[in-house]
């Protein structure tokens, strides 16, 4: 707060800016399974958490689907509420 | 008539026995409702994400099948009642179904099935002759049945999309990689 960046210098952070590419929509034969945990994993924390989409960069509609795929996934304990996935 | 997909995890220490009855009352079930079972799909015993009254693996069964919803819920009525079924869930994939085309997906399959196991048969033999010029038959006759399935199939034969999806994929990591370390900064 008490450091002020100088307003003429434009932020440089935006150059750093990383375009995060949905996976789902660049390769539209991915689908979203919830009988598929393998797939689902990468999606999910360590901690079984669901990965916002502002880190994976799924887009909305897909995220939402992967949303409701690991929500199912974890009813039928194919995939954990709280915990590592640990394969098969 | 609507179709679902009903995941069922059966208690494991059942045994081969244990099961085949509950499979039986299952699939009276659904013909007495006049449903249509489409695919009965076991996956086996797996292990759990998290015990299900105290145990740690489950029998998978998936089953694929057509019907109403009184039919959905005499079903998941009977899961809860029996302890042998351990968990369960249905989820609905389509909404006024037409039975004939089920019918004949149900044909195609069971086609699709049946070439397979003669396929698998084939490529046993060829196994087994050491002879060079049998084999070479075998793989003409297995050819064959290939490209007589393939237009009306849907989900076999795509190695070449496959392909193109690869490099896609290392395309994307390479643009991506790049930038990363210097974000983190």
């Amino acid at each position: 707060m008490a450091f002020s960046r100088p307003k003429e210098q434009p932020t440089f952070r935006r150059k750093y800016y990383r375009r995060k590419v949905c996976r789902f929509c660049a390769d539209s034969s991915l689908a979203i399974d919830y009988k598929d945990p393998g797939q689902l994993k990468y999606y999910i924390t360590e901690r079984g958490r669901i990965i916002p989409r502002r880190i994976s960069g799924t887009c909305a509609t897909h995220q939402r689907k992967l949303t409701s795929a690991i929500k199912r996934a974890r009813s039928i304990a194919l995939l954990p509420f709280v915990g590592k996935y640990q394969g098969r | 008539m609507r179709r679902y997909e009903t995941i069922v995890i059966i208690d494991p220490d059942l045994g081969e026995e244990g099961r085949a009855p509950l499979f039986e009352q299952v699939k009276e079930l659904i013909s007495e409702f006049n449903g249509r079972l489409v695919k009965f799909d076991e996956w086996g015993n797996r292990k759990l994400a998290y015990k299900i009254s105290k145990k740690p693996r489950g029998h998978y069964v998936r089953l694929d099948y057509c019907g109403t919803t009184e039919l959905v819920d005499e079903m998941e009525r009977r899961f809860k009642i029996n302890d042998a079924f351990l968990k369960f869930m249905t989820v609905l994939q389509e909404k006024g179904v037409d039975l004939e085309a089920i019918e004949a997906e149900i044909a195609e399959e069971e086609k699709k099935t049946a070439e397979a196991r003669e396929k698998a048969l084939l490529a046993a033999e060829e196994a087994q002759s050491e002879d060079a010029e049998s084999a070479e038959e075998a793989a003409v006759a297995t050819d064959q049945p290939m490209s007589e399935i393939e237009p009306g199939e849907t989900l076999t034969g795509e190695p070449e999309p496959e392909a193109a999806q690869k490099d896609k994929q290392e395309t994307i990591e390479i643009s991506t990689d790049e930038p990363e370390s210097d974000k983190k900064e």
